[in-house]
């Protein structure tokens, strides 16, 4: 189990990554970020929503009700293309903090990441 | 229904119960109640009970009241200050103009404070109006203005060539109905959604009695306010996709009002060919007697200082200023005149930033319903403004409506002040506004397989 302070910090990049492959409803979103992160993330869905909603209020998501498959009507997220630019900088972010976590846990030693 | 519904409904309740703001509550309380369906769905599919199975979504979700809390901190609706003081510095300098000309020698009328408090306790009771009201009954609104004017052009007297709507001691002109129709004929376009290439039809349609009215009163202007409004409203949406079915052929039909508005104009301008001559009259004043007002207008604004009162060309008596009309018609021309060009730039300038912020919160609105609203408002704005201005430059291709919220005539004031404040609503409140109707259906196959179970679509 991970630690949750360390989870909390990225959600908002890990839901901005997930839209960035495809449009999807929050329920989705749960179950795919588990599935691709072999169930390390299990995201609170009282976590998720609060974020998608203030994504969406500041541009970075649009949401479309659509009926999609299922005969349940559906509250998609789509990233808009400032949400794209804001994943790129939370990438970009993220990579600098783990090299430098890395480096100070390899006794001062940069390690390539991937 | 499952029984266990109670329990989520009693979960989203407590939930929205911490968000202050009411309007936020049915969106979130469906999405929220979605997803414990679709988690309480799928613990049951696991095999669980049906108890266990919405214990352990609620659990899932989380505290209602911290979740709730968290949404509070995003759904706060928009004060739109900037928007608000410029509409009533916009009102402040229509009440001095006004006052201005009414306490002038030479008018026989006496300044009242009354219209402009009644615009202004209008304005604001539209703001915190809840627009969506409108669009509960779009197609009965659509209906409803139309009978109303077709009462009002069957029985009102004709003034000046124009019919007017009469009625308790108050008359109003029915050119200001090219006001309200890209309203309500907004609506009509909400209406349709997902109603494909009939749907878009029927909006085509519709576009026609509003034009014929506008026709008869008679109000070119309006008419081409309206059929522009019209034409600009249907290719956004078409262009949203609101319609559904293919996008191109929704393109083309968006023409057909387009044309229809051309076709129009063309008949008019050959069956009374004296309506061209506003257009020689514009390129040459003095070739035509009726040229006299626009000479005049041209005269007085080349007379005119940057600061301070500008001079009288000398062939014209001081008494030009009374000319009939010009106190009412020509503020704009008379400021200038008056008070210089820097009174012009400034007022001008009010416009401009307003429908700059006007067209900037339009394009942010989310609802297809926030956004067709606001957009009619503000498209009527920006026309009357325009043509009001250029006509008072002398430059005026079509009769000028109004200068919103600040030239003469209290029809126009009140409907104006009505209409930005429903505007400013949108964008006070749009944030939260869903559309209603059926979402698109996208072409799904025969059979899916979604959480757990096979989906064997039989509809199609």
């Amino acid at each position: 189990m991970i630690d949750k302070s360390l989870i909390t910090g990225s959600t908002t990049t890990l839901i901005l990554k997930l839209l960035e492959e495809q449009d999807m409803y929050g329920y989705q979103m749960i179950e795919t970020l588990a599935k691709k992160s072999d169930d390390t993330f299990h995201l609170k869905a009282g976590t998720l929503y609060p974020i998608l909603h203030n994504l969406e209020k500041e541009g970075m998501v649009e949401a479309y009700e659509e009926k999609a498959e299922g005969a349940k009507i559906r509250k998609y997220y789509h990233l808009t293309s400032k949400g794209r630019k804001l994943l790129k900088g939370k990438q970009q972010e993220w990579m600098e903090y783990t090299a430098a976590v890395n480096k100070v846990l390899n006794g001062g030693v940069s390690v390539a990441l991937i | 229904m499952l029984p266990s519904s109670d329990e989520i409904t009693r979960y989203s309740t407590t939930v929205c119960e911490q968000v202050r703001w009411k309007k936020a509550h049915p969106g979130i309380a469906k999405e929220i109640e979605d997803h414990l369906c679709d988690q309480r769905d799928y613990y049951l599919s696991e095999g669980e009970e049906e108890e266990t199975a919405t214990e352990k979504a609620i659990l899932q979700m989380g505290d209602p009241v911290s979740v709730g809390l968290e949404l509070d901190k995003t759904y706060k609706p928009k004060p739109q200050w900037i928007l608000i003081l410029l509409t009533v510095t916009l009102m402040l300098v229509g009440t001095g103009a006004r006052y201005f000309i009414d306490s002038s020698e030479a008018s026989l009328r006496n300044f009242s404070i009354v219209p402009h408090i009644i615009a202004i306790a209008i304005f604001f009771a539209a703001y915190f109006l809840d627009f969506t009201t409108l669009a509960k009954y779009p197609k009965a609104g659509y209906s409803l203005i139309l009978l109303l004017s077709m009462v009002g052009l069957a029985l009102g007297p004709e003034v000046n060539g124009r019919a007017w709507f009469a009625f308790a001691g108050f008359a109003v002109s029915l050119s200001y109905l090219a006001l309200i129709f890209p309203l309500t004929y907004s609506l009509l376009i909400y209406s349709m959604r997902n109603k494909g290439t009939k749907g878009l039809l029927l909006c085509v349609i519709g576009y026609v009695p509003y034009g014929i009215i506008l026709l008869l009163v008679p109000s070119i202007t309006g008419f081409v306010f309206y059929t522009f409004s019209a034409f600009i409203l249907l290719f956004v949406t078409v262009r949203r996709g609101w319609f559904g079915g293919s996008k191109k052929t929704g393109l083309l039909m968006v023409l057909i009002p387009a044309a229809l508005g051309a076709i129009s104009m063309i008949s008019i301008f050959l069956l009374q060919p004296y309506r061209l001559q506003r257009l020689t009259i514009l390129l040459d004043p003095s070739s035509d007697p009726r040229g006299y007002q626009t000479t005049v207008i041209r005269d007085l604004i080349s007379g005119a200082v940057f600061i301070g009162k500008g001079t009288i060309p000398q062939q014209y008596e001081s008494t030009v200023l009374l000319m009939p009309g010009i106190d009412t018609d020509q503020i704009l021309t008379l400021l200038i005149h008056n008070y210089g060009w820097i009174v012009f730039i400034g007022i001008t300038l009010l416009f401009i930033v307003f429908s700059i912020l006007g067209f900037k919160y339009v394009s942010k609105q989310r609802s297809v319903l926030g956004f067709l609203v606001s957009l009619s408002i503000l498209l009527i704005f920006v026309m009357q403004t325009v043509s009001y201005i250029a006509g008072n430059l002398g430059y005026g291709l079509l009769t000028q409506l109004s200068l919103p919220l600040v030239s003469y005539g209290r029809s126009a004031l009140l409907l104006n002040a009505g209409l930005i404040g429903i505007m400013l609503s949108v964008f006070r409140t749009g944030d939260v506004v869903q559309d209603g109707g059926q979402p698109y259906v996208k072409d799904g196959s025969f059979i899916s397989y979604e959480n757990g179970k096979l989906i064997i679509n039989l509809k199609g």
